[in-house]
């Protein structure tokens, strides 16, 4: 009975590429608890190098059953950056992951506050003077609500950010209603929850008030916004915005579209090569 | 309740995360993936879980097995099957060495029950196996459930196409089983029943969970009791078929229930090895 994917053998040499160097970076990687006694965060920790980039990266999860499909993205991702020389410091938010709370405590005020918890982390383990925040979905909007004038941000990542929020949580919404299809009742009687996690009333009512007028862009940072949909009228009113405010915010191509809540990694893929690729490049780019 | 992120095993390539309650309990459990999702599980159950379980007096840990999270791809060139008996037995002896526990549950969902199932086989510290997905046997029956349940929630055009495929496949003369097929790794029903035996025997508590969600192999609630007439084990072990609950446990509702029940019979199994 195997609906979800059993892993590969996990021998080390079925793994092309994979040189001898890379265990180094794999065992120097810390999990680590941090932050407030009242707000534990989880954290993986996978160090630079001394000679390396002057500059460490942050990533900030999504939400729910997003932020799962990112892990493996996430985590292979980080080690290739470690191995290029840069730290990096991957953490759950709040109520998410392993970090402590749960999902009915999670609201972007607090996730966005995590996210400062965390910066000011990577910078204390790492000594880099900047730092890069990669987000995805609502780990891109969070991000975008937590970087403020006090905090030394290089570039913001941000890859198909949720501008949108009432849209998101009706697309969320629809999935959740599509994966119960057999249990309507079921469905029914969760009006506040999506895919496997609670949607505390709070969330619920930042994401109807978010939209592209609700978000303020920084000043003074490399903003790249990433999504397989350029035209998504949301993101567009934020990099128009953007741009007419002389503000530097470019928005790219996705080099792949990520399949964000499906629970069938047999159809599509977990770490898509290109999007690596692309991922890389845009942190390591000057 | 703490919880610390440890690393053990060969190289120390092994990663999971130790929750542990208020006092000294003799008895750990062990959460793993289910699939290729990391050490939270599906819907972060494994999280909740582990709380749930310390908060009732049991340390839990919650494991990537090799290549899987944050622990690293092992280093032998064992098959996957025989690598999750060693990450296991790896993870419970470290349990033993730093917390002085001696017995031992495993929990798996979908692949985790069946690595769990191999693990429970292979050292006697297991004291208890439950399994949500894990391995199914069909009766006759089955296919006959399966067909009428997909009949009952199809929409007009799918039972169109239903019928037609049924005219399709009488007149090319193709069999008439779509089940697919479940590993091949997986034990006969003779392999599965001596197992059952063995556990059964050691005094190793057994929960077999069926969720709605796979219907195809599994559908209506006395198949484990049809599928092993008069198998001495069937009086010893739990079996519970749950049709309002998914594979992966979406709804939060399910997930809440899922974990009483685990909990509930996490410390019977505790205060039957004497905790």
């Amino acid at each position: 009975m195997l609906l979800l994917p059993k892993p590969s053998a996990p021998s080390r040499r079925s793994q092309p590429g994979i040189r001898a160097d890379r265990r180094q970076a794999d065992t120097s990687m810390t999990p680590f608890f941090f932050g407030s006694s009242e707000r534990r965060l989880f954290g993986t920790f996978h160090p630079g190098s001394p000679s390396g980039a002057p500059f460490g990266v942050l990533f900030c999860n999504p939400f729910g059953q997003e932020a799962i499909r990112i892990h493996r993205l996430y985590s292979v991702l980080a080690k290739r950056l470690s191995q290029a020389g840069i730290a990096v410091l991957r953490f759950d938010q709040g109520g998410s992951g392993d970090s402590f709370g749960d999902d009915e405590d999670v609201t972007l005020e607090g996730w966005s506050q995590d996210v400062a918890t965390a910066h000011a982390e990577l910078v204390r383990r790492s000594s880099v003077s900047t730092v890069t925040w990669l987000g995805m979905r609502l780990g891109g909007t969070m991000a975008l609500r937590a970087v403020h004038a006090g905090v030394n941000v290089k570039r913001m990542i941000l890859w198909d950010p949720v501008i949108d929020g009432a849209k998101y949580w009706e697309t969320l919404r629809s999935q959740h209603a599509r994966e119960l299809a057999p249990w309507p009742d079921v469905v029914a009687q969760g009006s506040h929850e999506a895919l496997g996690f609670s949607v505390s009333p709070v969330l619920q009512q930042e994401l109807m008030t978010l939209n592209a007028d609700s978000v303020t862009l920084p000043s003074d940072v490399d903003i790249r916004v990433v999504s397989d949909d350029t035209h998504d009228a949301a993101l567009a009113a934020l990099v128009r915005k953007g741009v007419t405010a002389g503000k530097n915010i470019r928005l790219e191509v996705a080099a792949a579209k990520m399949d964000w809540v499906g629970e069938d990694p047999m159809n599509n893929a977990l770490v898509p090569p290109r999007g690596l690729q692309q991922l890389m490049s845009l942190v390591t780019e000057a | 309740m703490t919880e610390v992120p440890v690393s053990f095993g060969p190289g120390n390539g092994l990663m999971g995360i130790v929750t542990t309650p208020e006092g000294g309990p003799k008895i750990g459990c062990i959460v793993m993936n289910a699939g290729v999702i990391h050490r939270v599980g599906p819907h972060r159950i494994n999280v909740r879980l582990a709380r749930a379980l310390a908060e009732r007096g049991i340390t839990t840990m919650r494991l990537d097995l090799s290549g899987i999270g944050e622990s690293q791809p092992a280093q032998s060139t064992r098959q996957f099957k025989e690598q999750s008996v060693d990450d296991l037995r790896a993870a419970m002896d470290y349990l033993e060495s730093e917390y002085g526990i001696r017995r031992f549950i495993l929990i798996g969902i979908c692949s985790g029950a069946v690595n769990a199932y191999w693990a429970a086989l292979a050292d006697a510290r297991v004291s208890g196996l439950l399994m949500f997905d894990g391995l199914t046997y069909a009766t006759k029956i089955t296919p006959l459930v399966r067909r009428w349940k997909r009949f009952k929630r199809a929409s007009w055009s799918e039972l169109i196409g239903m019928i037609g495929a049924v005219v399709v496949r009488n007149t090319t003369h193709r069999s008439a089983s779509s089940v697919p097929a479940t590993s091949p790794d997986n034990p006969t029903r003779a392999e599965f029943r001596t197992a059952m035996d063995a556990l059964v025997a050691r005094s190793c508590g057994v929960y077999l969970i069926y969720s709605g969600g796979i219907t195809e192999y599994h559908n209506y609630s006395r198949q484990l009791r049809d599928a092993f007439r008069g198998a001495a084990f069937l009086p010893h072990v739990r079996y519970e078929y749950c049709p309002d609950m998914d594979h992966t446990i979406t709804a939060t509702a399910s997930q809440r229930q899922f974990v009483s029940k685990v909990e509930n019979w996490a410390l019977e199994i505790g205060a039957a090895t004497g905790r």
